[in-house]
């Protein structure tokens, strides 16, 4: 065996090897390839699952929703201002409770001397029982904001014994006509 | 009588023969603005571009007018054409390509412009058309922003204003020259005294020497004048167009039911323009529906008034008049009640008063109009209404008028028997009066009798007649009163049946004199006041009858009279309890014209002091009485107008009448008509004061005068205003 037989060896040795590495790079390469594929299709496929899923559950919670409104027919309304009927039961009572302690000066103030305090004292109770049949809170909580508005416009004189009296009393003030001669009789027919 | 020459028939009328003659005209294909169309040969270039929806200015074309062609504002380019062309007397070519705005063209229209603000005054602050006037607006949308004008230099023209009577006033140095006004007067008017003088620059329109513009159709040329040259002398200085609001109606002076336009202002009716109606009257009015409205601001009814003790009528309350009269009602027997309307009712009020009436066990309604009770009568509704329908007066070939002067009674349908003498071949006879109309007519004699004669073709005219192919016969309802009336309705008839033999015309037509006549039968009132003669009433309810019908020797010498109505007129003056109703420009009113068309009017101002809708008042006295009418709203009455009748609730159309048949079996063909059938308006003067609106009305009595005056010297030495 001479040196140039062995070189040759050596040189095949080594191309042999070139070789066989390539083949198994380009096969760890395929592989790679073949692995980021799939998981590019697992992902969409998950993805799809996912979404058809989320589906599902609003579907699901939409008709449970149904369920619950048809069991109920109530819509119920966020509160403004208070959270039950309670809280508003409670508001109506304090805005009459401080209604009743203004009345006498109200009473001396506005001239309504031509009746006893007592009597005018349930004249003030009528404008509250007369709402008695409210039910919604907010329908409440707008009276009794109203109703701090005027005991605020008593407090301050903003109002004039005429105005109450036309409030309270609906004095000076004519019904409206409602039958046909009656409004032909007044110029409104 | 004037000669009337026939003028050679307009672009439009040629055309319209043409496309009639033959039956699928070649049409010719228009290139405007680079769209393509086609349109009929002969149609002119204007009017291919309002086909395509491009509006061309113009000042001097009018729709409805023969085309002058002289005001050169309406110039677009027509390729291949070295200069621009008037659009609106230039005929369509085929394969014509007309640019309508290009800058050639805008720049013609800016010089047009600038000649025409040359010589026009700059007074539109103190000009009655400011705000309304095509100069000024086609002056903002292609005038120059600037003039070259310099009046320092040549000044601007004037011309002396002419007096042409008490409607129009004239500002003469406004005029643009369009002589839309001077065709108007010619062709639709019939006046031909109006024209124009000198030219170029110097033209002048006017009458030549001064003049009443004696037409009853004058007041429309304030409406076709483009500017303020031509303005109502009512409404001088009165309003601007955007101050006011309007209020489409419709007009109750004639029986045509001409469309109108009221104009109003802070509760204030201001004046009267018309609206177009292609079915009745096209766009003109008459000069009472135009301007007597002035009247109803006149003599008015304000308040509730009873006869005291002392013979005085007194202003009383609504409760004490309502009392009294239901009272007086209720006392009554059935058999001595009476009601009587007159002519200018709405449909509304005359139901709510047979309804009480019939609440209370009477059928003594009538109407103050009288018309045949026997021969059918008023029970067949083809004998009193106009069943061809006033634009097919238009096609008629031959015309009889028999006891009626169309131009007096309904002006707009007189202006359509105007425009068909003049564009076609029509044959006219008149059994009546020789008055002046505006065409040439055979006049067949006074006395109905001449019916005979055409009934049986004697004469010439009754043989055109019975030769024609759509034959007309206008009957006057003035005609067809009393027993003679119902044998001239008969012979009609009989002629109508004869005639319309084969063709596809009712030929009989009854031309009503009043708005409220024809809804009035449709409901189911008597014709006439003959009943009330028969047996004296003790209680006489007068809805608008102030035509002096009825007085109180024709009553029990106990009678209770109450008068409903507008205006204090004969009505009002014998009354007992006056009730203030409200004017037709005041309440919303359901109006039956004569053609049997339901049409709508609507309130533009409310009614005076404590005067009331008078259908409420009629619903307040049932109530008082005892008697509670079932409508409490005009919802629910109109329901009821539709309950008895249903053509009442469908407006704007013609219910047309099928029972011609019948009514000729019906019909009374015997007895003597040898009566004079002349109708009551013969000359211009009857026209102005026919009914109580007009008969208040200070502009009515003016025209009155004018034309009383014009009569007897057509040529004034003094002006007219001089004068009156």
């Amino acid at each position: 065996m001479n040196a140039s037989d062995v070189v040759q060896r050596q040189l095949k040795e080594d191309w042999d090897n070139r070789e066989f590495e390539q083949v198994i790079a380009d096969n760890i390469k395929s592989i790679a390839n073949f692995l980021s594929s799939f998981e590019l299709s697992c992902r969409s496929k998950l993805a799809t699952l996912g979404d058809k899923i989320n589906l599902l559950e609003r579907k699901v919670e939409f008709l449970e929703a149904i369920a619950k409104t048809t069991a109920h027919a109530v819509r119920t309304v966020a509160p403004i201002k208070s959270n039950n009927s309670k809280e508003a039961r409670i508001a109506v009572l304090e805005a009459y409770k401080e209604f009743q302690r203004l009345t006498p000066k109200f009473w001396w103030d506005f001239g309504l001397h031509d009746m006893p305090l007592g009597v005018f004292r349930a004249v003030i109770k009528k404008q509250f029982t007369k709402n008695a049949h409210l039910t919604d809170v907010r329908v409440v909580d707008r009276l009794v904001g109203e109703t701090h508005q005027h005991m605020k416009s008593i407090r301050y004189a903003f109002y004039n014994p005429d105005h109450v009296r036309n409030y309270l009393f609906a004095e000076n003030i004519e019904p409206k006509p409602k039958d046909f001669l009656s409004k032909f009789l007044n110029g409104k027919e | 009588m004037q000669r009337i020459v026939r003028g050679v028939a307009t672009k439009a009328q040629q055309q319209r023969q043409l496309s009639a003659a033959a039956n699928a005209p070649k049409k010719v294909e228009v290139f405007i603005d680079g769209k393509k169309i086609l349109v009929d040969p002969g149609m002119t270039i204007l009017q291919a571009c309002a086909l395509v929806g491009v509006d061309i200015p113009r000042f001097c074309y009018h729709d409805r007018l023969s085309i002058a062609g002289n005001c050169r504002m309406c110039l677009v380019e027509v390729e291949k054409s070295v200069k621009p062309v008037a659009s609106c007397a230039m005929p369509v070519m085929n394969g014509m390509k007309v640019k309508t705005n290009s800058d050639f063209v805008r720049k013609a229209r800016e010089g047009v412009m600038e000649f025409m603000l040359n010589n026009h005054p700059l007074d539109c602050p103190i000009c009655d058309q400011g705000g309304e006037c095509d100069l000024q607006d086609q002056a903002v949308a292609f005038g120059s922003d600037r003039g070259r004008l310099q009046s320092r230099l040549d000044g601007k023209r004037a011309v002396e204003d002419k007096d042409i009577g008490p409607l129009v006033k004239t500002v003469m140095t406004r005029c643009i020259q369009c002589t839309r006004c001077v065709r108007f007067a010619n062709e639709v008017a019939a006046f031909p005294d109006f024209g124009t003088t000198g030219r170029g620059q110097d033209l002048q329109i006017g009458t030549y020497v001064e003049k009443f513009f004696a037409s009853e159709m004058s007041g429309n040329i304030i409406d076709i004048c483009p500017v303020g040259a031509l303005t109502s002398k009512q409404y001088a200085f009165v309003a601007r167009p955007w101050e006011t609001r309007k209020t489409e109606s419709v007009d109750v002076l004639d029986a045509t039911g001409s469309n109108i336009v009221l104009t109003h202002r802070t509760g204030e009716l201001l004046r009267v323009i018309p609206k177009i109606n292609d079915d009745i009257n096209e766009e003109w009015i008459g000069d009472q529906s135009r301007f007597a409205v002035d009247g109803l601001k006149v003599q008015r009814l304000l308040t509730p008034m009873i006869r005291g003790a002392d013979g005085q009528l007194k202003p009383a309350s609504w409760e004490e008049a309502l009392f009294t009269v239901a009272a007086k009602l209720r006392e009554t027997s059935a058999e001595q009640k009476a009601a009587v309307v007159g002519g200018l009712n709405d449909v509304e009020s005359l139901v709510a008063l047979k309804d009480l009436f019939n609440r209370f066990n009477s059928e003594n309604v009538m109407t103050e109009e009288e018309f045949p009770e026997t021969s059918g009568g008023s029970d067949i509704r083809a004998n009193y209404i106009f069943n061809d329908g006033i634009a097919n007066v238009e096609n008629a070939d031959a015309i009889l008028l028999v006891g009626t002067n169309p131009r007096f009674e309904a002006p707009t349908l007189n202006a359509r028997i105007r425009k068909s003498f003049l564009y076609s071949d029509v044959q006219i006879g008149v059994i009546g009066s020789e008055s002046e109309l505006n065409y040439d007519y055979d006049y067949l004699g006074a006395s109905a009798k001449a019916i005979d004669d055409v009934l049986s073709g004697k004469g010439e005219f009754a043989k055109t007649f019975a030769n024609a192919k759509q034959p007309l016969i206008i009957v006057g309802a003035q005609a067809l009163k009393g027993e003679a009336g119902a044998a001239i309705l008969g012979k009609l008839q009989q002629l109508a049946d004869k005639l319309s033999a084969g063709k596809n015309v009712q030929v009989l037509n009854v031309l009503q004199r009043w708005a409220g006549q024809t809804g009035a039968l449709d409901v189911g009132y008597k014709a006439g006041t003959a009943a009330l003669r028969k047996t004296p009433v003790k209680f006489l309810y007068l809805l608008g009858a102030d035509e002096g019908k009825v007085n109180k020797s024709n009553l029990d010498p106990q009678a209770f009279i109450v008068y409903q109505g507008h205006h204090g007129d004969a009505g009002a003056q014998i009354a007992d309890v006056i009730f203030p109703g409200a004017a037709y420009t005041e309440k919303d009113g359901t109006y039956v014209n004569t053609e049997g068309r339901s049409q709508r009017g609507y309130p533009a101002v409310s009614p005076p002091g404590e005067a009331r809708v008078d259908w409420k008042i009629i619903r307040a006295v049932s109530e008082v009485a005892g008697k509670s009418l079932p409508y409490n709203d005009l919802k629910e009455i109109r329901q009821r107008l539709n309950e008895i009748a249903p053509h009442l609730a469908r407006y704007r159309d013609i219910e047309p009448s099928p029972f011609i048949k019948q009514a000729l079996q019906l019909a009374q063909t015997s007895g003597s008509i040898d009566v004079d059938v002349s109708p009551a308006l013969r000359e211009l003067a009857d026209y102005y004061q026919t009914n109580v609106i007009s008969r208040n009305s200070r502009s009515m009595a003016q025209a009155k005068k004018a034309a009383l005056e014009n009569k007897e010297n057509p040529y004034a030495e003094a002006p007219i205003h001089a004068r009156l």
